[in-house]
C-alpha cells in the first residue's frame, strides 16, 4: 500500500480543511486508491470504536469541572492568593500570573482553557499596572502551557488510552517537569525585570492577609489532590476520579463561594460538551487514519529511517524531540500525539527507553507547539484576548520558549526527572 | 441576488439552524447524563455496595452520542481547528472561493462517512449491548445521523461563502 494517503492529508491540512476532516479524509482515499471498497465500511467502525472508550469519558469531565471552578469565581480566589505569595517581587504580576498557572493546572487539563481564564483576568491587571500588554500577553501564554503538563490533563488522558500507559503514572510524572517549568519562567522574569523595566510592586503583604488569602483557595486547590489520590489510592479509576472533580466543583460553586448558579449549568455544560465533542471526534478519526498506517508499515518505515541516521541513543532522542517540535507548530497536541504516538513509541521501547518517560516527553514537547506559530491555540486565544497579532506575541514569548526548550531537555536527558515521583508511589 | 436563490439560501439556513438548536439541547442533556451516570456508578459500588453492571457501557454510549451532536455545533463556531496560514494570506474575495473549496472537500468527505455510517448502523441492528437489551444500532446511528446535521451545515457555510465570493463587496460576507 502506498503512502498516499499521507499526502492527501498533508494536502488538505495545508489549505486549511479542519484537521479532523483531513484526517478522516486520508483513509477513505487510501482505501479508495487500493479499489477495495469493501474496507470503506472500516473508517466509519474505527472511527466509532475509537471513541467508544470508557478511558475517554474522562475528557469531557475533566473540561467541565475545569468551566465549573472557572464559573463559580474560584479562579480569582487562586489569583488572590497567588498575588499575596509573590507580588511583593520585581515584576510582581508576571510573577503572579506564573504562580497563579500552576495552581489552576490542578484543576484544569487543558492550556487553551488556563489561557482564557488567567489571561482575562491578569492581562489589563498587568496592563493597569504598567506591563506593555505584548509582555502581558506573552507571561500568559507562556506559562498557561503549565495547565496540561500539572495534572490533571486531558492530553495524557488521551495519550495514556492510546499506548496503554496508566495514567496515574503519567499524571504523577507531570508534577516536577510542571514546577521547573514555573520556575525557570520565573527566573526569566526575573532576568527580564531590569531590561524591560518591570514595575515594583508593593512590600510584602502582612501574613494575616497571607492567611485570609490562603483560606479562600485552600478548597480548589485540594482538586487534585482528590483526582491523584482517587486513582493511586485504587478508589476511582480515572474517569471516576473526573467526575468526583466535576462534583466537587459543583459543590464548591454552588455552595462555598456561591459564585455558580444553577442557571449558569446549561451554558456551562453546552461549552463544556461542544469542546469535548471537538477532542473526541479528532480522536476517533485519528484512530481510522492509524488504522491506514499500521496497515501500510508506516510505523516500521519511520523506524527504519531513524535508525539509518543513527543509532546513538541520546542523538535520537534529539531527532525525535525536533520532529515532535517541528510537528507540534503545526498540529494541535491531541491530533499530534494520536498520529504519531503509535508510530514513534516502538521506537523508543527498541531503545529501552521507558514507556512513561517516552509519554512525558511527548506530551510536554508537543504542548508547547501549543505556543508557537503557525497553528497554536493558545497563541490563537492570548490573540484573541488582547487584539495583538500572533508573531507579536510570539516574538515576545522568544526568552520563555528559551526557558520551555531547556525543560523540554532536562526532561529527556535527566529521566529521574519526571520518574522519581511515579517510581516512588510504585507506579512503574 | 435572484429571488429564488435568496429563498434556498434563506431555507437552508433555517433548516442548520433547526438542526444546531436540536444539538445543543442534546449536547447539555447528554453531558449531565454522563456525569449522572458516571457519578450513579460510584455512588452504588461504595455508598450501596451493589456495584452497577450497565453504568460503563452506557456512559460510552452517551459519549459516542455526546461527540456526534456537538460536531456540528463546533462546525458551525469553528471549534475544528484548521491551520488557517493559507487563508490568512489571501485577499478577501480568493479567501471565500478558497473557503468554498475547503467546504466542498468537508462535504465530499462527510457524505462517504454518513452513508459508510449508515451501513455500519443497519448491519448493527441484530446485535445488543452486553448488560441490557438495546440493539447497537441505536447507538451506531450517531455517527450518520450527527454526520448529516454536519453536512447540512457544511452546505450552509458553503452557500455563504459562494454568495460572499460573487457579492460586489467580498468584505461583506463572513463565512466562518
Amino acid at each position: 500500500m502506498s503512502l498516499a494517503f499521507f499526502w492527501i492529508f498533508l494536502v488538505a491540512m495545508a489549505i486549511g480543511v479542519p484537521i479532523v476532516f483531513a484526517l478522516i479524509a486520508a483513509p477513505f482515499a487510501g482505501v479508495l486508491l487500493t479499489g477495495n471498497d469493501a474496507l470503506l465500511r472500516i473508517v466509519p467502525q474505527r472511527i466509532f470504536s475509537g471513541i467508544n472508550q470508557f478511558p475517554l469519558l474522562a475528557v469531557p469531565l475533566f473540561i467541565l469541572a475545569g468551566e465549573l471552578m472557572n464559573a463559580g469565581d474560584i479562579t480569582q480566589r487562586l489569583v488572590r492568593f497567588a498575588r499575596a505569595l509573590v507580588g511583593h517581587l520585581r515584576g510582581g504580576l508576571a510573577h503572579v500570573n506564573i504562580v497563579s498557572s500552576v495552581l489552576f493546572a490542578g484543576l484544569s487539563g487543558s492550556a487553551v482553557a488556563d489561557t482564557s481564564a488567567l489571561g482575562s483576568i491578569l492581562i489589563p491587571a498587568m496592563e493597569k499596572d504598567g506591563y506593555t500588554r505584548r509582555f502581558a500577553a506573552a507571561v500568559t501564554a507562556a506559562s498557561s502551557i503549565i495547565g496540561p503538563i500539572i495534572p490533571p490533563s486531558i492530553i495524557m488522558v488521551v495519550y495514556a488510552y492510546i499506548m496503554n500507559v496508566p495514567v496515574g503514572a503519567l499524571f504523577m510524572a507531570g508534577f516536577v517537569p510542571g514546577i521547573l517549568m514555573a520556575g525557570g519562567l520565573m527566573l526569566a522574569v526575573v532576568a527580564l525585570a531590569k531590561r524591560k523595566n518591570l514595575p515594583q510592586a508593593a512590600g510584602f503583604v502582612p501574613m494575616a492577609e497571607l492567611w485570609i488569602a490562603f483560606r479562600r483557595a485552600v478548597l480548589p486547590m485540594m482538586t487534585p489532590v482528590i483526582i491523584l489520590g482517587g486513582i493511586l489510592g485504587g478508589v476511582f479509576t480515572p474517569t471516576e476520579a473526573a467526575a468526583a472533580a466535576v462534583c466537587y466543583a459543583l459543590v464548591l460553586g454552588l455552595f462555598v463561594t456561591r459564585a455558580l448558579h444553577p442557571r449558569d449549568l446549561p451554558r456551562i455544560l453546552l461549552k463544556a460538551g461542544v469542546s469535548s465533542a471537538a477532542i473526541l471526534l479528532v480522536v476517533g478519526a485519528a484512530a481510522a487514519f492509524a488504522w491506514l498506517a499500521a496497515l501500510s508499515r508506516v510505523p516500521n518505515a519511520v523506524g527504519e529511517i531513524l535508525f539509518a541516521i543513527t543509532d546513538n541513543r541520546l542523538l535520537l532522542l534529539l531527532l525525535i524531540n525536533l520532529l515532535l517540535f517541528v510537528a507540534g507548530m503545526f498540529l494541535d497536541a491531541g491530533p499530534a500525539i494520536l498520529i504519531l504516538g503509535p508510530i514513534l513509541a516502538p521506537v523508543m521501547f527498541d531503545l529501552g527507553i521507558d514507556p512513561v518517560h517516552f509519554a512525558i516527553i511527548m506530551c510536554v514537547n508537543l504542548t508547547i507547539g501549543l505556543a508557537t506559530p503557525p497553528l497554536g491555540l493558545v497563541l490563537f486565544v492570548t490573540s484573541n484576548l488582547t487584539r495583538l497579532r500572533v508573531e507579536e506575541i510570539a516574538r515576545e514569548m522568544l526568552p520563555f520558549f528559551a526557558v520551555h526548550v531547556t525543560v523540554v531537555g532536562l526532561i529527556t536527558y535527566v529521566p529521574a526527572i519526571p520518574l522519581t515521583l511515579p517510581r516512588l508511589f510504585d507506579l512503574m | 441576488m435572484p429571488r429564488v436563490i435568496r429563498f434556498c439560501m434563506d431555507a437552508t439556513t433555517r433548516l442548520a439552524n433547526g438542526g444546531l438548536l436540536a444539538c445543543r439541547v442534546a449536547t447539555i442533556v447528554l453531558m449531565a447524563a454522563i456525569v449522572a451516570v458516571i457519578s450513579a456508578g460510584v455512588f452504588w459500588r461504595y455508598v450501596l455496595n451493589d456495584a452497577l453492571a450497565w453504568t460503563e457501557e452506557v456512559a460510552k454510549y452517551l459519549l459516542v452520542w455526546l461527540t456526534f451532536v456537538g460536531s456540528p455545533l463546533a462546525l458551525r463556531t469553528g471549534g475544528h481547528i484548521a491551520v488557517e496560514v493559507l487563508p490568512g494570506v489571501l485577499p478577501p474575495r480568493l479567501r471565500n472561493v478558497l473557503q468554498a473549496l475547503i467546504l466542498s472537500v468537508v462535504i465530499t468527505v462527510l457524505l462517504v462517512l454518513g452513508q459508510q455510517g449508515w451501513g455500519l448502523a443497519l448491519n448493527a441492528r441484530i446485535q445488543t449491548a452486553a448488560t441490557f437489551d438495546l440493539s447497537l444500532m441505536w447507538v451506531m446511528l450517531a455517527v450518520p445521523l450527527g454526520t448529516a446535521l454536519m453536512v447540512l451545515v457544511s452546505i450552509d457555510m458553503l452557500l455563504r461563502a459562494l454568495a460572499a465570493a460573487v457579492a460586489a463587496d467580498p468584505d461583506g460576507g463572513t463565512t466562518r
